[in-house]
Protein backbone atom coordinates (compact mmCIF):
# COMPACT_ATOMS: atom_id res chain seq x y z
CA UNK A 1 0.00 0.00 0.00
CA UNK A 2 1.48 3.31 -0.85
CA UNK A 3 1.46 5.96 1.84
CA UNK A 4 0.34 9.31 0.68
CA UNK A 5 3.37 10.72 1.10
CA UNK A 6 5.20 9.11 -1.67
CA UNK A 7 3.48 11.06 -4.68
CA UNK A 8 6.22 11.40 -6.48
CA UNK A 9 6.85 10.71 -10.21
CA UNK A 10 8.19 7.11 -9.03
CA UNK A 11 5.36 6.60 -6.64
CA UNK A 12 2.52 7.09 -9.00
CA UNK A 13 4.77 4.60 -11.43
CA UNK A 14 4.97 2.34 -8.71
CA UNK A 15 1.38 2.61 -8.01
CA UNK A 16 0.56 1.90 -11.05
CA UNK A 17 2.66 -1.38 -11.38
CA UNK A 18 0.76 -2.52 -8.24
CA UNK A 19 -2.75 -1.86 -9.71
CA UNK A 20 -1.46 -3.67 -13.03
CA UNK A 21 0.23 -6.91 -11.14
CA UNK A 22 -3.20 -7.17 -9.02
CA UNK A 23 -5.25 -7.26 -12.19
CA UNK A 24 -2.76 -10.12 -12.82
CA UNK A 25 -1.84 -8.37 -16.36
CA UNK A 26 1.53 -8.29 -15.81
CA UNK A 27 2.05 -11.41 -14.20
CA UNK A 28 2.23 -14.19 -17.01
CA UNK A 29 4.81 -11.25 -19.38
CA UNK A 30 6.82 -11.83 -16.28
CA UNK A 31 6.94 -15.72 -16.04
CA UNK A 32 8.02 -15.98 -19.75
CA UNK A 33 10.96 -13.71 -19.55
CA UNK A 34 13.40 -15.86 -17.55
CA UNK A 35 16.89 -14.69 -16.45
CA UNK A 36 18.82 -16.87 -14.79
CA UNK A 37 22.41 -15.95 -14.48
CA UNK A 38 25.71 -16.56 -11.64
CA UNK A 39 27.13 -13.79 -9.76
CA UNK A 40 30.05 -14.30 -11.18
CA UNK A 41 29.23 -14.18 -14.65
CA UNK A 42 27.28 -11.02 -13.84
CA UNK A 43 30.37 -9.52 -12.14
CA UNK A 44 32.04 -8.29 -15.80
CA UNK A 45 28.77 -9.35 -17.58
CA UNK A 46 25.65 -6.90 -16.10
CA UNK A 47 24.01 -6.64 -19.72
CA UNK A 48 22.80 -10.82 -19.30
CA UNK A 49 20.08 -8.68 -16.75
CA UNK A 50 18.57 -7.35 -19.87
CA UNK A 51 18.52 -10.15 -21.56
CA UNK A 52 15.17 -12.19 -21.96
CA UNK A 53 15.24 -15.87 -21.49
CA UNK A 54 19.02 -16.54 -20.63
CA UNK A 55 20.87 -18.87 -18.56
CA UNK A 56 24.23 -17.99 -17.86
CA UNK A 57 26.68 -20.33 -15.35
CA UNK A 58 29.43 -22.92 -15.70
CA UNK A 59 28.85 -26.07 -18.16
CA UNK A 60 28.22 -29.03 -15.42
CA UNK A 61 27.60 -32.13 -17.75
CA UNK A 62 25.68 -33.50 -21.47
CA UNK A 63 23.46 -36.44 -22.03
CA UNK A 64 23.63 -37.62 -25.54
CA UNK A 65 20.90 -39.99 -24.62
CA UNK A 66 18.78 -37.45 -23.07
CA UNK A 67 19.72 -34.79 -25.36
CA UNK A 68 20.12 -32.06 -22.29
CA UNK A 69 22.80 -30.04 -20.59
CA UNK A 70 23.29 -29.13 -17.08
CA UNK A 71 25.00 -25.30 -16.36
CA UNK A 72 25.56 -24.33 -12.55
CA UNK A 73 24.09 -21.04 -11.61
CA UNK A 74 24.64 -20.83 -7.88
CA UNK A 75 25.63 -23.34 -5.66
CA UNK A 76 23.19 -26.15 -5.35
CA UNK A 77 21.12 -24.49 -8.31
CA UNK A 78 21.35 -26.24 -11.53
CA UNK A 79 19.38 -25.59 -15.01
CA UNK A 80 18.69 -28.74 -17.32
CA UNK A 81 18.29 -27.57 -20.71
CA UNK A 82 17.65 -29.25 -23.98
CA UNK A 83 19.56 -29.04 -26.86
CA UNK A 84 18.49 -29.77 -30.80
CA UNK A 85 20.86 -30.30 -33.95
CA UNK A 86 19.76 -26.29 -34.69
CA UNK A 87 21.29 -25.42 -31.31
CA UNK A 88 24.05 -23.17 -32.31
CA UNK A 89 27.62 -23.10 -30.47
CA UNK A 90 30.12 -20.64 -30.57
CA UNK A 91 33.79 -20.82 -29.13
CA UNK A 92 33.87 -24.87 -29.04
CA UNK A 93 33.90 -26.57 -31.89
CA UNK A 94 30.31 -28.78 -31.24
CA UNK A 95 28.32 -29.39 -27.86
CA UNK A 96 30.18 -32.24 -27.34
CA UNK A 97 33.21 -29.91 -26.67
CA UNK A 98 32.12 -28.49 -23.51
CA UNK A 99 33.77 -29.44 -20.36
CA UNK A 100 32.71 -28.51 -16.63
CA UNK A 101 33.63 -25.84 -15.67
CA UNK A 102 33.49 -23.29 -19.12
CA UNK A 103 31.30 -20.58 -18.28
CA UNK A 104 28.35 -20.60 -20.80
CA UNK A 105 25.60 -18.24 -21.87
CA UNK A 106 22.47 -20.07 -23.42
CA UNK A 107 19.60 -18.55 -24.75
CA UNK A 108 16.44 -20.80 -25.01
CA UNK A 109 12.97 -20.97 -25.51
CA UNK A 110 9.92 -22.61 -24.15
CA UNK A 111 8.57 -25.24 -25.99
CA UNK A 112 6.03 -26.56 -23.21
CA UNK A 113 7.46 -27.27 -19.54
CA UNK A 114 11.02 -27.81 -21.47
CA UNK A 115 13.61 -25.39 -21.74
CA UNK A 116 15.40 -25.64 -25.31
CA UNK A 117 18.68 -24.36 -26.13
CA UNK A 118 18.75 -22.29 -29.48
CA UNK A 119 22.14 -20.59 -28.85
CA UNK A 120 24.98 -21.61 -26.74
CA UNK A 121 28.27 -19.47 -26.11
CA UNK A 122 30.90 -20.28 -24.31
CA UNK A 123 33.37 -17.72 -22.80
CA UNK A 124 36.29 -17.50 -25.88
CA UNK A 125 39.86 -18.79 -24.87
CA UNK A 126 41.56 -15.60 -24.16
CA UNK A 127 44.55 -14.18 -26.34
CA UNK A 128 47.62 -14.01 -25.14
CA UNK A 129 50.57 -12.60 -27.31
CA UNK A 130 52.76 -15.25 -28.17
CA UNK A 131 55.62 -13.35 -26.26
CA UNK A 132 53.92 -13.26 -23.52
CA UNK A 133 53.74 -17.16 -23.31
CA UNK A 134 55.28 -19.54 -20.98
CA UNK A 135 54.73 -23.44 -21.64
CA UNK A 136 55.00 -26.07 -18.99
CA UNK A 137 58.30 -26.79 -19.30
CA UNK A 138 59.83 -24.04 -19.07
CA UNK A 139 57.93 -23.31 -15.77
CA UNK A 140 58.70 -26.45 -14.51
CA UNK A 141 62.56 -25.65 -14.75
CA UNK A 142 61.62 -22.26 -13.01
CA UNK A 143 59.96 -23.67 -9.98
CA UNK A 144 62.62 -26.51 -9.59
CA UNK A 145 65.24 -23.87 -9.19
CA UNK A 146 62.58 -22.01 -6.48
CA UNK A 147 61.27 -18.29 -6.98
CA UNK A 148 64.20 -16.73 -5.46
CA UNK A 149 67.32 -18.19 -7.48
CA UNK A 150 64.96 -18.79 -10.98
CA UNK A 151 63.85 -14.46 -10.12
CA UNK A 152 60.73 -14.53 -10.63
CA UNK A 153 56.92 -14.14 -9.07
CA UNK A 154 54.31 -17.16 -9.28
CA UNK A 155 50.87 -15.83 -9.15
CA UNK A 156 47.63 -18.23 -8.71
CA UNK A 157 44.72 -15.92 -9.95
CA UNK A 158 41.80 -18.65 -9.11
CA UNK A 159 39.50 -18.25 -5.87
CA UNK A 160 41.47 -18.63 -2.86
CA UNK A 161 39.80 -21.98 -2.31
CA UNK A 162 41.12 -23.33 -5.70
CA UNK A 163 45.16 -22.32 -4.23
CA UNK A 164 44.44 -23.84 -0.66
CA UNK A 165 43.44 -27.20 -2.39
CA UNK A 166 45.92 -27.20 -4.96
CA UNK A 167 48.83 -24.65 -6.16
CA UNK A 168 52.33 -25.14 -8.13
CA UNK A 169 55.07 -25.17 -5.60
CA UNK A 170 56.35 -21.63 -5.30
CA UNK A 171 53.21 -19.75 -6.11
CA UNK A 172 51.07 -17.22 -3.57
CA UNK A 173 47.75 -16.60 -3.95
CA UNK A 174 46.20 -13.76 -5.86
CA UNK A 175 42.71 -14.50 -6.36
CA UNK A 176 41.93 -12.47 -9.99
CA UNK A 177 38.54 -10.14 -8.28
CA UNK A 178 41.05 -9.49 -4.96
CA UNK A 179 43.55 -8.51 -7.23
CA UNK A 180 43.47 -4.70 -6.95
CA UNK A 181 43.49 -4.66 -3.29
CA UNK A 182 46.57 -6.92 -3.51
CA UNK A 183 48.54 -5.09 -5.61
CA UNK A 184 51.25 -3.81 -3.26
CA UNK A 185 51.59 -7.74 -2.79
CA UNK A 186 53.61 -7.89 -6.48
CA UNK A 187 57.11 -7.49 -6.47
CA UNK A 188 58.53 -3.39 -5.71
CA UNK A 189 61.02 -3.62 -9.10
CA UNK A 190 59.00 -3.02 -12.32
CA UNK A 191 61.25 -5.16 -14.44
CA UNK A 192 60.68 -8.32 -12.42
CA UNK A 193 59.62 -11.52 -14.03
CA UNK A 194 56.10 -11.98 -13.01
CA UNK A 195 53.91 -15.55 -13.96
CA UNK A 196 50.29 -15.73 -14.07
CA UNK A 197 48.19 -18.75 -14.02
CA UNK A 198 44.69 -19.64 -13.72
CA UNK A 199 42.62 -23.11 -14.50
CA UNK A 200 43.35 -23.02 -18.39
CA UNK A 201 43.14 -20.76 -21.59
CA UNK A 202 39.96 -18.68 -20.04
CA UNK B 1 43.01 -10.38 -17.41
CA UNK B 2 45.62 -10.59 -14.58
CA UNK B 3 48.58 -9.72 -16.61
CA UNK B 4 46.91 -7.37 -18.11
CA UNK B 5 46.09 -5.72 -14.79
CA UNK B 6 49.89 -5.88 -14.30
CA UNK B 7 51.21 -4.11 -17.26
CA UNK B 8 49.17 -1.49 -16.77
CA UNK B 9 50.76 -0.72 -13.21
CA UNK B 10 53.74 -0.59 -15.26
CA UNK B 11 54.91 -3.77 -14.59
CA UNK B 12 56.99 -4.84 -18.22
CA UNK B 13 57.66 -8.24 -17.61
CA UNK B 14 54.46 -10.03 -17.38
CA UNK B 15 53.76 -13.43 -18.72
CA UNK B 16 50.97 -16.07 -18.70
CA UNK B 17 50.83 -19.85 -17.97
CA UNK B 18 48.00 -19.87 -20.33
CA UNK B 19 47.53 -24.01 -20.42
CA UNK B 20 47.12 -23.70 -16.21
CA UNK B 21 46.48 -26.05 -13.71
CA UNK B 22 44.64 -28.61 -16.06
CA UNK B 23 48.16 -28.93 -18.01
CA UNK B 24 51.02 -29.01 -14.51
CA UNK B 25 48.49 -31.78 -13.43
CA UNK B 26 48.70 -33.47 -16.69
CA UNK B 27 52.62 -33.41 -16.96
CA UNK B 28 52.65 -35.60 -13.55
CA UNK B 29 54.05 -32.61 -11.99
CA UNK B 30 53.21 -31.82 -8.09
CA UNK B 31 51.25 -29.39 -6.64
CA UNK B 32 51.26 -28.31 -3.01
CA UNK B 33 47.61 -28.49 -1.15
CA UNK B 34 47.74 -26.44 2.32
CA UNK B 35 46.92 -27.68 5.96
CA UNK B 36 43.88 -25.59 5.46
CA UNK B 37 42.19 -27.87 3.06
CA UNK B 38 43.57 -30.72 4.70
CA UNK B 39 42.32 -30.32 7.79
CA UNK B 40 38.70 -29.22 6.55
CA UNK B 41 38.77 -32.61 4.67
CA UNK B 42 39.87 -34.77 7.37
CA UNK B 43 37.92 -37.95 7.17
CA UNK B 44 36.58 -37.60 3.34
CA UNK B 45 39.96 -37.73 2.13
CA UNK B 46 42.87 -40.13 1.83
CA UNK B 47 46.00 -38.96 3.73
CA UNK B 48 49.21 -40.69 3.35
CA UNK B 49 51.64 -40.66 6.05
CA UNK B 50 54.93 -41.67 3.75
CA UNK B 51 57.30 -41.77 6.58
CA UNK B 52 58.66 -45.38 7.98
CA UNK B 53 56.43 -46.72 10.74
CA UNK B 54 58.05 -45.41 13.87
CA UNK B 55 57.24 -41.76 13.35
CA UNK B 56 53.87 -43.02 12.24
CA UNK B 57 53.47 -43.80 15.77
CA UNK B 58 54.73 -41.11 17.43
CA UNK B 59 52.49 -39.31 16.04
CA UNK B 60 50.51 -38.88 12.36
CA UNK B 61 47.51 -36.70 11.04
CA UNK B 62 44.62 -38.24 12.50
CA UNK B 63 42.84 -40.67 9.97
CA UNK B 64 46.58 -40.86 8.09
CA UNK B 65 47.41 -44.19 6.61
CA UNK B 66 51.16 -45.43 7.16
CA UNK B 67 52.41 -46.43 3.70
CA UNK B 68 56.04 -45.72 3.57
CA UNK B 69 57.43 -44.22 0.31
CA UNK B 70 59.02 -47.60 -0.88
CA UNK B 71 56.00 -49.16 -0.70
CA UNK B 72 53.67 -46.98 -2.88
CA UNK B 73 54.51 -48.36 -5.97
CA UNK B 74 53.31 -52.16 -4.68
CA UNK B 75 49.79 -50.96 -3.12
CA UNK B 76 48.19 -49.29 -6.45
CA UNK B 77 45.43 -52.32 -5.24
CA UNK B 78 44.70 -50.65 -2.53
CA UNK B 79 44.05 -47.02 -3.44
CA UNK B 80 40.07 -46.43 -4.17
CA UNK B 81 37.90 -47.44 -7.22
CA UNK B 82 36.90 -43.53 -7.78
CA UNK B 83 39.91 -41.52 -9.52
CA UNK B 84 38.43 -38.47 -8.48
CA UNK B 85 39.29 -39.49 -4.73
CA UNK B 86 41.46 -36.34 -3.11
CA UNK B 87 44.45 -38.39 -1.93
CA UNK B 88 47.52 -36.57 -0.05
CA UNK B 89 51.21 -37.25 0.79
CA UNK B 90 52.60 -35.93 3.25
CA UNK B 91 56.80 -36.48 4.96
CA UNK B 92 58.47 -34.71 7.76
CA UNK B 93 58.70 -31.18 5.65
CA UNK B 94 57.16 -30.18 2.52
CA UNK B 95 59.80 -32.72 0.80
CA UNK B 96 58.88 -32.15 -2.60
CA UNK B 97 61.99 -33.80 -3.92
CA UNK B 98 61.11 -37.10 -2.32
CA UNK B 99 57.31 -36.88 -2.55
CA UNK B 100 57.28 -35.68 -6.11
CA UNK B 101 57.82 -39.13 -7.85
CA UNK B 102 55.88 -40.97 -5.56
CA UNK B 103 52.56 -38.20 -6.61
CA UNK B 104 54.02 -38.58 -9.98
CA UNK B 105 53.11 -42.42 -10.09
CA UNK B 106 50.24 -42.32 -8.44
CA UNK B 107 48.53 -39.67 -11.04
CA UNK B 108 49.97 -42.12 -13.43
CA UNK B 109 47.54 -44.54 -12.22
CA UNK B 110 44.75 -42.10 -13.39
CA UNK B 111 43.88 -40.10 -9.70
CA UNK B 112 43.36 -37.07 -10.90
CA UNK B 113 43.88 -34.90 -7.29
CA UNK B 114 46.96 -36.22 -5.37
CA UNK B 115 48.25 -33.05 -3.91
CA UNK B 116 51.56 -32.64 -1.20
CA UNK B 117 51.20 -31.53 2.13
CA UNK B 118 52.95 -27.71 2.13
CA UNK B 119 54.66 -28.13 5.42
CA UNK B 120 54.76 -31.53 6.22
CA UNK B 121 53.96 -33.04 9.49
CA UNK B 122 56.47 -30.15 11.21
CA UNK B 123 53.96 -27.69 9.91
CA UNK B 124 50.95 -29.72 10.64
CA UNK B 125 52.32 -29.46 14.31
CA UNK B 126 53.16 -25.91 14.18
CA UNK B 127 49.32 -25.28 13.51
CA UNK B 128 47.85 -27.42 15.85
CA UNK B 129 46.40 -29.62 13.47
CA UNK B 130 44.66 -33.09 15.05
CA UNK B 131 46.99 -36.01 15.68
CA UNK B 132 46.91 -39.52 16.75
CA UNK B 133 49.32 -41.52 18.35
CA UNK B 134 50.42 -45.25 18.90
CA UNK B 135 48.24 -47.06 16.65
CA UNK B 136 48.24 -46.61 12.64
CA UNK B 137 46.32 -47.53 9.94
CA UNK B 138 48.13 -49.72 7.51
CA UNK B 139 45.03 -50.49 4.81
CA UNK B 140 43.59 -47.16 2.97
CA UNK B 141 39.96 -46.30 3.80
CA UNK B 142 38.26 -44.29 1.82
CA UNK B 143 34.99 -42.92 2.77
CA UNK B 144 33.51 -39.54 0.39
CA UNK B 145 31.57 -37.38 1.96
CA UNK B 146 28.56 -37.73 -0.57
CA UNK B 147 27.97 -34.76 -2.73
CA UNK B 148 24.56 -32.80 -1.96
CA UNK B 149 21.91 -34.70 -3.46
CA UNK B 150 23.22 -37.89 -3.66
CA UNK B 151 21.90 -40.92 -1.94
CA UNK B 152 24.51 -43.74 -0.97
CA UNK B 153 24.27 -47.35 -2.69
CA UNK B 154 23.84 -48.74 0.48
CA UNK B 155 20.74 -46.30 1.69
CA UNK B 156 19.43 -47.13 -2.32
CA UNK B 157 19.59 -50.89 -2.20
CA UNK B 158 17.70 -50.46 1.04
CA UNK B 159 14.92 -48.60 -0.25
CA UNK B 160 14.86 -51.25 -3.49
CA UNK B 161 14.60 -54.22 -0.95
CA UNK B 162 12.47 -52.57 1.71
CA UNK B 163 10.01 -50.29 -0.24
CA UNK B 164 9.57 -47.69 2.39
CA UNK B 165 6.56 -46.20 1.91
CA UNK B 166 7.83 -42.67 2.18
CA UNK B 167 9.93 -43.22 -1.29
CA UNK B 168 9.22 -43.51 -4.90
CA UNK B 169 11.83 -45.00 -7.19
CA UNK B 170 12.21 -43.07 -10.19
CA UNK B 171 13.57 -44.63 -13.31
CA UNK B 172 14.56 -41.95 -15.81
CA UNK B 173 16.27 -44.08 -18.42
CA UNK B 174 15.18 -44.51 -21.70
CA UNK B 175 11.97 -46.41 -22.63
CA UNK B 176 13.86 -49.46 -24.56
CA UNK B 177 16.27 -49.07 -21.51
CA UNK B 178 13.26 -49.47 -19.58
CA UNK B 179 11.82 -52.24 -21.05
CA UNK B 180 15.05 -55.00 -20.78
CA UNK B 181 14.20 -54.60 -16.63
CA UNK B 182 12.98 -51.94 -14.00
CA UNK B 183 13.92 -51.76 -10.28
CA UNK B 184 10.22 -53.66 -8.32
CA UNK B 185 8.14 -50.76 -7.93
CA UNK B 186 9.88 -48.25 -10.14
CA UNK B 187 8.32 -46.10 -11.89
CA UNK B 188 9.89 -44.99 -15.56
CA UNK B 189 9.57 -41.36 -17.26
CA UNK B 190 12.79 -40.77 -19.11
CA UNK B 191 14.41 -37.75 -18.20
CA UNK B 192 14.00 -35.52 -21.55
CA UNK B 193 10.28 -36.11 -20.83
CA UNK B 194 9.92 -35.50 -17.32
CA UNK B 195 9.26 -31.66 -17.61
CA UNK B 196 6.02 -31.96 -19.18
CA UNK B 197 5.33 -35.19 -17.09
CA UNK B 198 6.29 -34.20 -13.18
CA UNK B 199 2.40 -34.23 -12.35
CA UNK B 200 2.77 -37.95 -12.41
CA UNK B 201 4.60 -37.67 -9.57
CA UNK B 202 3.50 -37.69 -5.69
CA UNK B 203 4.67 -34.42 -4.16
CA UNK B 204 4.33 -36.11 -0.85
CA UNK B 205 6.79 -39.11 -1.51
CA UNK B 206 10.93 -38.81 -1.73
CA UNK B 207 11.42 -39.03 -5.25
CA UNK B 208 14.70 -41.15 -5.97
CA UNK B 209 16.54 -41.10 -9.23
CA UNK B 210 18.38 -43.59 -11.24
CA UNK B 211 19.73 -44.37 -14.81
CA UNK B 212 22.71 -46.46 -15.85
CA UNK B 213 25.81 -44.12 -15.01
CA UNK B 214 24.48 -41.30 -12.52
CA UNK B 215 24.67 -38.63 -15.09
CA UNK B 216 20.71 -38.12 -15.72
CA UNK B 217 20.35 -39.10 -12.38
CA UNK B 218 21.41 -36.27 -11.67
CA UNK B 219 19.56 -34.14 -13.88
CA UNK B 220 16.51 -35.21 -13.27
CA UNK B 221 17.29 -34.93 -10.18
CA UNK B 222 17.63 -30.77 -11.00
CA UNK B 223 14.58 -30.84 -12.42
CA UNK B 224 12.69 -32.09 -9.65
CA UNK B 225 13.95 -29.96 -7.02
CA UNK B 226 13.90 -26.89 -9.69
CA UNK B 227 9.87 -28.16 -10.06
CA UNK B 228 9.23 -27.95 -5.84
CA UNK B 229 9.79 -32.01 -5.24
CA UNK B 230 11.56 -33.88 -2.53
CA UNK B 231 14.35 -36.00 -4.53
CA UNK B 232 17.68 -37.54 -4.33
CA UNK B 233 19.71 -39.30 -7.02
CA UNK B 234 21.96 -42.25 -6.87
CA UNK B 235 25.76 -41.22 -8.74
CA UNK B 236 26.16 -44.75 -9.09
CA UNK B 237 26.51 -47.38 -11.85
CA UNK B 238 23.36 -49.79 -11.79
CA UNK B 239 22.33 -52.76 -14.16
CA UNK B 240 19.12 -54.34 -14.13
CA UNK B 241 19.25 -58.30 -15.84
CA UNK B 242 16.85 -59.89 -15.70
CA UNK B 243 15.17 -59.22 -11.99
CA UNK B 244 19.34 -58.66 -10.80
CA UNK B 245 20.07 -55.82 -9.38
CA UNK B 246 23.93 -54.97 -10.00
CA UNK B 247 25.03 -52.21 -8.00
CA UNK B 248 26.22 -49.52 -6.81
CA UNK B 249 29.75 -48.93 -8.17
CA UNK B 250 31.76 -45.84 -9.66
Amino acid sequence: MLQPKQTSRLGKALGLTALITALGLAAPLAAQAKVIASSKCLKCHAEIKDMENVVAGEFQSLSNKAKSITVEVADGQVEVLKFTPQTTVDNVPAIKALQKPIPVQVSYQMKGKDMVATAIVAKPVIKVPEKQLIGVEELAGLVAEGPEKGGFTLLDSRPGIRYQEGHIPGAAMMPFPKMPEMMAKLPKDKNALIIFYCEGFR
Amino acid sequence: MAARLAEKKGYSNVKVFHAGVPAWKKAGLPLLTSRKFVDSRLGYIVVIDTRGPQAAQKGHIQGAVAMPLERIAKEKDQFPLDRRAYLVLYSEDTALDKLGPAAKLISSWGYQNVFILQGGYKGWLANNGPIQKDMVRTKIFYLPRPHPGEITGDEFMNIVNNKPSGKQILDVRTTAEAASGMLPGAINIPVDELSSNLDKLPKDKEIITHCRTGLRAEMAYNILRNGGYNARFLNDKVEILENRVFCCFK
